[in-house]
C-alpha cells in the first residue's frame, strides 16, 4: 500500500481487484478543501481509460510487478511478440490498446518489458528515442505560431510533425510520451 | 531565457501595482514571519524559531501561507483599500504543474465591499494587464484562445452542478441525508476508490464529486467565476442569505484556480467559532501550529465590512506567458 499523494506517472495500481497503469497524475487543492491527486488510469486487461480522484493521505494498492528485458520481433496483426534476452521464450503482449506504444516500436530494439502475475502489462519506452525519417512529404501549410511545418514517417511507418529542414535519412528524436518530434540528430 | 524570464515577471509584477496605485490602494509590506497563523486544516506551513542571544529561549515562528492574518489586523486598525505582493509558503503541498511550495501572492481588501463588487475589480485587473502591456484581450494559451474581453462567465456552484453533472447541489448540502446522496452518486458513478476510509468526511466526498464530474467540464475559453460555495466547507467568507452557502468565489481561467474572494466575515462569534473548529483540525495536522485565539479579538470593534481577493502571481504569469507547467515560471526549482 502507498499513500494517493505519492502516485506518479507509470506506476501500477489495483482498483477493485484490476490492474491499472497511471497515465496522468495531477495534484489539486479544491479551494480552501484538503490535497488530492487526479489520475488518469488505463485497465490493464481491457485498456479502458478510469479517471479517479483521490485524496493525498489516502492509502491505495499498488501493483507488484516485475520487469523482464526482451527484444521486439515482428507483429502479427493481433499481438506484438518478443523475446526474452535471458532466456529466449517469447512474450506476446496484445496489441488492442497498446497501438500508441507499437508506433515506436522496431524490429531488433530491446525494451522493458512489464509483467504481472505472468502476463506482460506494459512495455516501457525510453523517454526519447531517435528514428531514420523514410519518407517525407511536401511542406504544409505553416501556421503563425510554431512555423512552418510538415509531416515525414518514420521506419516503423508513424507519421509526425517536424520542420520544413528534416528530410528522408535524417534521423530524429521522438518524445515517446507526447509523440512528438523534439530536435535532429547529427 | 530566464534572463528574459526575469525581464517579464519585473515588468507585470510593476503593473500590477500601478493598477492598484492608481485606484488608491496603498500598498503595504507585513512580515512573512509570525508568531500565530489562522488555522486552517487543509495548510501545512512551515515552522522555524528565533534564538534568543542571550539566554539562548527559542520562540516559534511560522512562514506565512498567505498575509491574510496580518493584512486584517491593521485594517482593524487602520481601515482602507489595501493590497500587498507577498511570498507566501505552503508545507506538506505537493510539487507538481500547479504548485511550488512557496510561492507570490497578491492580496487586496476593499473597504465597504462584497464578494460580487470585487469580480469587476479583478476583470478590470486582468484587462489591464494585457492592454497596458499592448496586448490583445485574447490570450493564446496552450490550445485555447482565452477571450478575456467578453464579461467573465459567472456561475454558481448550484448551476456548475446542476449544468455539468446533472446533480441538485441543495440535495448534498442536507445536513441529515446529504453525505449518505454523496456516497450513493460516487458509489454509482464508480468513482469510489477508497471506500469508507477515516478520511471520508463530507467535505473530501464533496470535493471529490466536485473535482470529478464538475471542475474539469468547467470552460475553458473565457474566465470562469464560480461562486456561491458550500458553507459547509469552512472559511472566513460571509455566509450567504441561503445559510448552506458562503458568498465567496474561485476565479478559474483555462480549468484551474487563480483567485479567491470572499464577503469577508466580520463576525466577532463567527470568526471565533472558525478558529476553534480548525484548530480542532489542526491536531492532525503534520506540523502543529499555534493558533491566534487573539485573532478574532479584532472584530470586537467595527472591523470594517470588505471583500479580500488572493490570486496566485505565478499562474497569472503562466496564462500571460504561456506556459504550461508553474516551472516555466519560477526559475530556481524547490528541488
Amino acid at each position: 500500500m502507498i499513500k494517493a499523494g505519492s502516485i506518479s506517472k507509470g506506476m501500477f495500481l489495483l482498483f477493485k481487484n484490476e490492474p491499472y497503469i497511471v497515465s496522468e497524475r495531477e495534484f489539486v487543492n479544491p479551494g480552501k478543501g484538503s490535497a488530492f491527486v487526479r489520475v488518469k488510469l488505463k485497465n490493464l486487461k481491457t485498456g479502458l481509460v478510469n479517471r479517479q480522484v483521490i485524496k493525498s493521505q489516502e492509502s491505495v494498492e499498488d501493483v507488484d510487478v516485475e520487469t523482464k528485458e526482451a527484444q521486439f520481433l515482428y507483429s502479427d496483426g493481433t499481438d506484438l511478440i518478443f523475446m526474452e534476452t535471458e532466456n529466449y521464450e517469447q512474450i506476446h503482449f496484445p496489441i488492442k490498446g497498446n497501438e500508441d506504444k507499437q508506433a515506436f516500436l522496431r524490429e531488433g530494439d530491446t525494451f522493458q518489458v512489464v509483467i504481472w502475475e505472468n502476463s506482460p502489462i506494459d512495455i516501457k519506452l525510453p523517454y526519447k528515442m531517435a528514428f531514420t525519417v523514410t519518407e517525407s512529404e511536401n511542406a504544409a501549410r505553416g501556421d503563425t505560431v510554431t512555423g512552418a511545418t510538415k509531416i515525414v514517417t518514420i521506419e516503423t511507418g508513424y507519421k509526425v510533425k517536424v520542420p520544413l529542414f528534416i528530410k528522408a535519412g535524417d534521423k530524429i528524436l521522438i518524445n515517446t510520451e507526447t509523440g512528438d518530434y523534439v530536435e535532429r540528430v547529427n | 531565457m530566464e534572463h528574459e524570464y526575469f525581464r517579464k515577471r519585473s515588468y507585470y509584477i510593476q503593473l500590477i501595482r500601478d493598477f492598484f496605485i492608481k485606484k488608491d490602494y496603498i500598498e503595504v509590506d507585513t512580515p512573512v514571519l509570525s508568531p500565530f497563523v489562522i488555522p486552517e486544516s487543509g495548510i501545512e506551513v512551515f515552522k522555524t524559531s528565533y534564538i534568543n542571544p542571550v539566554n539562548f529561549e527559542q520562540k516559534e515562528l511560522y512562514l506565512l501561507p498567505s498575509p491574510e492574518i496580518l493584512m486584517k489586523k491593521l485594517l482593524a486598525s487602520e481601515p482602507g483599500n489595501i493590497f500587498q505582493i507577498a511570498k507566501s509558503f505552503r508545507n506538506g503541498e505537493q510539487t507538481g504543474s500547479l504548485h511550488n511550495p512557496e510561492f507570490t501572492m497578491l492580496e487586496w481588501y476593499t473597504m465597504d465591499f462584497n464578494y460580487i463588487d470585487s469580480i469587476s475589480v479583478i476583470q478590470e485587473f486582468l484587462r489591464y494587464l494585457l492592454t497596458e502591456s499592448g496586448r490583445s484581450l485574447n490570450v493564446e494559451y496552450g490550445n485555447t484562445l482565452i477571450d478575456f474581453k467578453a464579461p467573465f462567465i459567472k456561475m454558481t456552484m448550484h448551476d456548475a452542478f446542476k449544468d455539468f453533472a446533472e446533480i441538485d447541489l441543495n440535495t448534498l448540502l442536507d445536513p441529515d441525508s446529504g453525505e449518505k446522496v454523496i456516497t450513493k452518486i460516487l458509489t454509482e458513478k464508480n468513482l469510489n476508490f477508497t471506500e469508507n476510509s477515516e478520511y471520508s468526511t463530507w467535505e473530501v466526498k464533496f470535493n471529490t464529486l466536485f473535482l470529478s464530474l464538475v471542475e474539469p467540464k468547467l470552460p475553458k475559453n473565457r474566465p470562469v467565476i464560480l461562486m456561491d460555495y458550500p458553507s459547509g466547507i469552512p472559511t472566513l467568507a460571509k455566509t450567504a442569505e441561503n445559510p448552506l452557502y458562503s458568498e465567496r468565489w474561485e476565479l478559474y481561467i483555462s480549468g484551474f484556480e487563480i483567485a479567491n474572494c470572499y464577503t469577508e466575515e466580520t463576525d466577532y462569534q463567527a470568526v471565533e467559532r472558525f478558529i476553534l473548529r480548525e484548530t480542532e483540525q489542526k491536531k492532525y495536522a503534520a506540523v502543529p501550529v499555534q493558533s491566534d485565539y487573539l485573532f478574532s479579538e479584532i472584530f470586537k470593534n467595527n472591523f470594517p465590512e470588505c471583500s479580500g481577493v488572493a490570486l496566485g502571481i505565478e499562474r497569472v504569469l503562466m496564462i500571460l506567458l504561456n506556459c504550461k507547467s508553474i516551472r516555466g515560471v519560477i526559475p530556481f526549482l524547490f528541488f
